[in-house]
């Protein structure tokens, strides 16, 4: 992010070269101020003016960007749904399998996942997730069970959500698939910690907890924010250079303090009076003479 | 005087819950207030830092604290005097086995395999092949986190970018 200073106002631009883009008084228009060149073209501004005494100092917010609810970012999805085989055969075939030999190959074709709606495909995904996390094998009311039915239709209406975000009502259905899952998970982890992270970690779900929801993002408070951990900084460095000098001070303190205190007890043993101090390499030397 | 002295040899029985201070578990102790108008009892929360030098307290985790004679920190005041329940291997105190929910984890099991498992199933979860509790705290669990919204598009490097507790 780079600044350009006009008509008294900083205005952040995103992106290395900046856009300087101002009030459009006095004889500078608009267009005159664009610096024209191919990586600059597609820039565009932040909509916000920043401080002139943080940025200064180097203090500049960058607005995080806006994640929508149902992104996999936000829900916390950690892996993307892998589209299962499509030779494999559709669930309510299943039974039949044994026979599927001896019928002919546009019959299997009919049968597979080929021509199948997409409701067949989410079937065999779900028996895929399933199989890995049920307790017995006409388990799909345990609260794990539930958890991985609900994260497959996650993943695949997020993934048609990415295709049409107009969709109103599927992002209203997936918003509420993400709460209700969210919400049986906060459920499991309380009453069964251990399960709780084994299926975590199974279906590659990130679990946090809910951001405060009085909390507003504004550029004032991120600036105050981003000043105080500025000052701790500034802080710890400062306390980190002042120990490093006063160290650097330590040995020849040291010495002299020898040197001091040795000419004192010099000068107290020329004068019959007795030695009141005690220099530090040498009492270590009488003390060892002593204990011999 | 004596108030006082009271007050610091009292125990509460609270929760542990997030917070980002090192060294230390927040505990929130429900506490029930009287509302002289309407004649009833409405739930009130107090919170308390209590000294933890080794992290044991994880969020849910329900101990007893006591009021330290003197504070250790501006923020730490309490100490943590017993863990009486641990998250997680809920025991039933009459019978000593393992409870989830409203079943014993015998009971689970024994249906469990009364059903047996499904083709090609990996078994489910087992507990005594699990790791010891908190062994995703950090990786996929962040629970002991304070969530906020994310306020700034930090440095790579910096402790704060792309940090899971914000969202």
């Amino acid at each position: 992010m780079s600044l350009r200073v006009l008509m008294g106002r900083i205005w952040a631009v995103n992106g290395r070269k900046s856009v300087a883009v101002g009030s459009n008084n006095g004889n500078l228009t608009r267009t005159q101020l664009l610096l024209v060149g191919d990586d600059v073209r597609h820039e565009t501004r932040c909509g916000y003016a920043m401080r002139q005494e943080l940025t200064e100092t180097g203090i500049i917010w960058r607005r995080p960007e806006h994640v929508p609810a149902w992104h996999p970012r936000k829900s916390g999805e950690l892996k993307t749904p892998t589209p299962p085989d499509l030779t494999r055969l559709r669930m309510d075939v299943l039974p039949a399998a044994s026979m599927m030999e001896e019928v002919n190959e546009v019959t299997q074709q009919l049968l597979s996942l080929k021509f199948a709606r997409s409701s067949e495909h989410s079937k065999v995904e779900k028996h895929d997730v399933l199989c890995q996390i049920r307790r017995h094998k006409y388990d799909c009311g345990s609260i794990e069970a539930r958890i991985g039915m609900l994260t497959v239709k996650i993943r695949r209406l997020q993934d048609k959500m990415f295709i049409c975000k107009k969709n109103a009502q599927e992002r209203v259905h997936l918003q509420d698939t993400i709460d209700r899952r969210s919400r049986l998970l906060r459920k499991l982890r309380n009453h069964d910690y251990k399960r709780f992270e084994w299926l975590v970690e199974k279906l590659e779900i990130l679990h946090r907890p809910f951001p405060d929801p009085t909390e507003r993002r504004s550029r004032k408070i991120s600036l105050r924010k981003l000043v105080q951990l500025y000052g701790k900084d500034l802080q710890e460095k400062r306390l980190a250079e002042y120990q490093e000098a006063l160290e650097k001070k330590k040995e020849p303190f040291l010495k002299e303090k020898t040197e001091t205190l040795r000419w004192i007890a010099e000068t107290e043993a020329s004068l019959g009076v007795p030695i009141s101090v005690s220099v530090p390499g040498e009492e270590t030397e009488e003390s060892d003479t002593q204990e011999k | 005087m004596m108030a006082k002295s009271l007050a610091r040899s009292a125990l509460f029985v609270g929760k542990c819950i997030a917070h980002e201070l090192k060294g230390a578990a927040k505990v929130e102790v429900r506490l029930l207030e009287l509302d002289e108008n309407l004649h009833m009892y409405f739930p009130s929360f107090q919170h308390y830092f209590a000294d933890d030098p080794k992290e044991e307290c994880k969020t849910g985790d329900i101990v007893l604290i006591r009021e330290l004679p003197e504070k250790k920190t501006v923020l730490i005041t309490h100490s943590v005097e017993k863990m009486l329940y641990k998250l997680g291997d809920v025991t039933d105190p009459i019978t000593g086995k393992n409870v989830i929910m409203s079943k014993y984890r015998d009971q689970i099991k024994e249906r469990n395999e009364q059903f047996g498992p499904g083709e090609g199933d990996a078994g489910g979860f087992n507990y005594e092949e699990a790791p010891p509790r908190g062994w995703q705290e950090g990786k996929k669990d962040f629970s002991h986190r304070v969530g906020y919204k994310a306020w700034h598009v930090f440095e790579p490097g910096h402790p704060l970018h792309d940090d899971p507790a914000a969202s």
